[in-house]
């Protein structure tokens, strides 16, 4: 999953950052201004955009107003410094999916991230079930059979994107997008390393072909039993 | 509402408009008084004078050798009270109303006069008159006889008449006054029902909304019109006070509120998993770090509400040039490890009022921009003027300069060009509010000009002292 965190107060955006990368592993981009957030938005595919209020140039509110308008629905946690009944219902209805009020607790903003990106997948409970394969986003471990499959966590976060649109075939392209931010010096080939020890492991506890290439346009999740 | 010592302006309008008419009804009446006695004496001489017309009438031709007068009362209808009397011209008394008092018919040197007989006062007329006797004598025309008549008639219907008049006056105007009060008691109630309006406008004025609109019927009233102007420019100024007040409170909330999530999340982020000592002390040396930044802002939003509450009047003359050379000392460490130099001009001493901690923060925080936006190798130049007892301190830099879009800003509270910046440079945003409440509360006055890429240079003046 990949998040992009708009906020000015440097300090700030590299703790979520860290945040982010340390617990449920997403790639994360920080950008300091509404300007360059509209900017990377038209460019990058995000899961979810954690966005300040207060910004330089453009503010919060503008950015997710523009975001809507350009059709863009992205789930969007806003930040910000004010509590006014008023404020946070103006921004719920300019297309704000969720708010958090400064000073936050990571561990909450950690678990309403992975909220509003698995409502943002169209996933309405934190486990994930496929045939008989079950990925639990909030602990992050799979399991087949109730026999626990052990994962890096790139094979994990392959897994877990792959999850939420089984049967889908979702390009190298895509995957290398969500999965890594603009810090990452990455090379395709990393990629197709870990796919191939991830469908390894996965045959091993199913016994079948569980993940498939297909050649030229990307990966999916055929049938499990 | 009642209020010891509180009076009201209708009693007080009714109470001189009564004052006013009763005086003037007073001079009414003590004329009317004069006037009526006047005309009424007037015309009772005029009809004793013909009362005495009948009298002489009545004495004409009475045939008697001594020349004696015989009048019979009867005939003549006088009134009842009137009492007369006939003198020759050696003055003996030809005749006489009947049981006339001596006093009123005494011969007397007047015309008309006036006596008193116990509590009635008569009016005495006299007159000299020809009375014709024997007229077949003197080829038929007679013989002519001088004779004096006095004629007398009480005044005491006249003063009554008189009364009857005032009386008549003083029933008008009390029936006048009782009418006047109603009418203009009446008339100020509905003339200053606006003002109870103006006071309802006013007091339904509570923050934040702080907006007054005069009633329309107050605008009709010229007297209240300058009220009613005064009143909203009042709550106009109030309303921006006010308002400047709460984006101050909200843009300090704001600051305090992210500097103490920096804080947390660098502790959250620290207890997110075990890690090793070395990435513990990192991550600790982090939070001091984040905690010193709350410790600043903290410092500097007292600082500035501290300059809204003192006074400066503690402030003495003081050598500005002292001070600022032991400030620029105090910042050379500073400098030196951004590897910025600072250099120092100043004339002899110039003595200027101004509390001492407050010329050495406006000091620091001006050079402390200028080092923070200068880059190693580059000069911060501070010069101290005196002219014509306006003492001039610049500071000068030719480091990044601002963008003539953030320059009007510069003086705002909590505005800061580039946050991403100021992390490095420790930039609350709230120095140059500072100096420029420590400035403009010392009489002086602070501007700064600038170019991107150029430098900036920042004036302060102040009067000598």
């Amino acid at each position: 999953m990949r998040v992009l965190v708009v906020e000015d107060e440097v300090r700030l955006a590299e703790n979520i950052a860290a945040a982010l990368r340390e617990g449920p592993g997403y790639a994360v981009d920080i950008v300091q201004n509404g300007e360059d957030a509209i900017h990377l938005c038209r460019t990058t595919s995000y899961d979810l955009i954690l966005l300040d209020l207060m910004l330089p140039r453009l503010s919060g509110h503008d950015v997710v107003t523009q975001l809507r308008a350009s059709r863009n629905g992205t789930p969007v946690l806003m930040l910000t410094a004010v509590s006014q009944t008023s404020k946070t219902i103006e921004l719920l209805d300019a297309g704000a999916d969720d708010y958090m009020t400064k000073p936050f607790d990571l561990g909450e903003l950690i678990s309403r991230t992975r909220a509003l990106i698995r409502r943002g997948k169209g996933a309405g409970e934190p486990l994930l079930t496929f045939g008989n394969l079950r990925v639990h986003t909030g602990e992050q471990s799979v399991s087949h059979n109730l026999r626990t499959v052990e994962l890096s966590p790139t094979e994990y976060r392959i897994l877990e994107y792959l999850m939420f649109r089984p049967r889908v075939v979702v390009s190298k392209r895509e995957l290398l997008e969500h999965l890594y931010d603009f810090t990452w010096e990455h090379h395709s080939n990393v990629i197709e390393a870990h796919i191939s020890n991830l469908r390894k492991k996965l045959r091993a506890v199913t016994e079948s072909e569980v993940l498939e290439t297909l050649r030229g346009r990307g990966y999916r999740l055929a049938s499990v039993s | 509402m009642k209020l010891p010592g509180s009076r009201s302006l209708v009693h007080q309008t009714i109470g001189i408009v009564v004052a006013a008419q009763i005086l003037c009804a007073a001079l009414l009446c003590s004329a009317a008084v004069l006037y009526e006695r006047h005309t009424r004496l007037r015309a009772l001489d005029i009809s004793l004078q013909g009362r005495s017309d009948s009298v002489l009438g009545a004495i004409q031709d009475a045939e008697d050798p001594d020349d004696n007068v015989l009048i019979d009362s009867a005939e003549l209808k006088l009134p009842e009270n009137d009492v007369y009397a006939v003198y020759n011209q050696g003055g003996g008394l030809l005749g006489s109303s009947l049981a006339a008092p001596p006093v009123l018919i005494g011969r007397h040197a007047d015309e008309f006069r006036s006596v008193k007989i116990g509590r009635t006062t008569y009016r005495v007329f006299q007159r000299e008159a020809m009375r014709v006797i024997d007229r077949a004598e003197n080829g038929g025309t007679g013989l002519k006889r001088p004779v004096t008549i006095l004629y007398a008639s009480s005044e005491q219907h006249l003063w009554h008449e008189v009364l009857e008049a005032v009386r008549f006056y003083l029933l008008a105007i009390v029936v006048a006054t009782a009418l006047t009060v109603f009418l203009v008691s009446l008339l100020l109630k509905r003339s200053l029902a606006p003002l109870s309006e103006l006071a309802l406008a006013a007091a339904a004025l509570a923050p934040p909304e702080l907006v007054f609109t005069a009633p329309a019927s107050v605008m009709r009233v010229r007297e209240l019109l300058p009220l009613a102007k005064v009143l909203t420019e009042s709550v106009g100024r109030l309303r921006e006070a006010f308002a400047k007040e709460q984006r101050f409170v909200g843009d300090a909330a704001h600051e305090l509120k992210t500097a103490i999530a920096v804080v947390r999340s660098s502790v959250q982020l620290l207890m997110l998993k075990r890690r090793t000592v070395d990435e513990y002390a990192v991550g600790l040396e982090r939070v001091l770090e984040d905690n010193g930044r709350v410790e600043a802002l903290v410092a500097q939003m007292l600082q500035l509400a501290s300059m809204e509450e003192t006074s400066v009047e503690g402030a003495c003359a003081l050598d500005f040039g002292e001070l600022t050379a032991t400030a620029l000392e105090r910042l050379r460490p500073v400098a030196e490890t951004r590897g910025v130099l600072l250099d120092f001009v100043r004339q002899a001493a110039i003595p200027v009022r101004l509390l001492p901690d407050r010329g050495f923060a406006l000091v620091s925080n001006l050079v402390l921009n200028a080092v923070q936006h200068s880059s190693p190798g580059q000069t911060v130049s501070v010069s101290l003027t005196v002219q014509q007892q306006l003492a001039t301190l610049e500071v000068v830099d030719t480091g990044t300069g601002v963008s003539p879009e953030a320059l009007p800003h510069l003086f705002e509270r909590f505005f800061r060009e580039d946050r991403s910046r100021s992390r490095d440079t420790g930039g609350t945003g709230l120095g140059l509010s500072i100096c420029k409440s420590i400035v403009e509360a010392a009489g002086g006055s602070i501007s700064l000009e600038s170019e991107p890429g150029q430098g900036t240079r920042v004036t302060v003046t102040f009067m000598s002292a």
